[in-house]
């Protein structure tokens, strides 16, 4: 099969016969301005060398942690305290996944009254939504735990139009001795 | 990279992102990546050395 591109002279002429030059370059740059549409079974092949994504590119992976051996000191809770910052990650523009996990740990006679975590865009200070929190409530005379809690916090999808930093916070209520926060938050950009 | 970054206030910061190693971080393999998140061992004057007050165990 022949395609001629512009049917007048001078026109560009593609067929079947045509052979890729050894010397072509491989596509790259430039934008795609119609859907892609891969195989539905190939889909897009993903890596296997263990390497990451660049950043900006989909894909790209960012993490921070604070490890329980270098964790935060959290306040004797009062009606006042919203929470601490255990660690940030700055996300540029994209559409992003944000996930992670909170550990609480405590000294032999810390009295629980309550333990919370989430992620959130204002430092030391929790998400004003339950939904985007994981609390735990051990009533009015508190509870006295023989190690630390850690659990995951709630998903976050973000659409953001320019970079932003979003806070691991970690939050505690108790009446005796002391507490601390450790934790992880990831983040993985969707699109 | 994996690396580790102390903050202003003291404590350590253990990441991972592609973009090129922020100023006063410490390059991580994986394998000190893992030792650092496991909380038996702690970065100290730039060196990885056994934490002297490690988690509790179970």
């Amino acid at each position: 099969m022949t395609t001629v591109i512009g049917g007048s002279s001078p026109s560009i002429t593609f067929s079947d016969s045509t052979t890729q030059s050894t010397a072509a370059l491989p596509l790259t740059g430039g934008t795609l301005t119609g859907a892609l549409t891969p195989s539905t079974t190939s889909g897009i092949v993903g890596t296997t060398l263990g390497d990451n994504a660049n950043a900006g590119s989909v894909g790209e992976y960012i993490s921070s942690t604070v490890a329980v051996g270098s964790a935060v000191s959290l306040s004797t809770a009062t009606g006042a305290f919203t929470g601490k910052t255990i660690t940030s990650i700055s996300l540029t523009a994209g559409d992003w996944d944000i996930f992670g996990s909170v550990g609480i740990n405590n000294a032999s006679t810390t009295n629980f009254i309550a333990a919370a975590g989430g992620i959130s865009t204002t430092s030391d200070t929790l998400s004003s939504s339950y939904e985007q929190e994981t609390r735990f409530s051990y009533g009015a005379s508190g509870l006295v735990l023989n190690n630390v809690i850690s659990f995951v916090v709630p998903t976050l999808r973000v659409s953001i139009s320019s970079t932003t930093t979003y806070y691991l916070i970690g939050y505690a209520q108790f009446t005796v001795s002391t507490a601390t926060a450790f934790g992880q938050i990831m983040a993985r950009r969707r699109r | 990279m994996k690396y580790a970054i102390v903050r202003q206030d003291g404590v350590t910061e253990i990441r991972e992102d592609s973009y090129p190693l922020p100023e006063g971080a410490f390059p991580l393999t994986d394998s000190q990546y893992d030792e650092l998140l496991s909380g038996q061992y702690i970065l100290q004057n730039g060196q990885i050395v056994v934490n002297p007050n490690p988690p509790k165990q179970l």
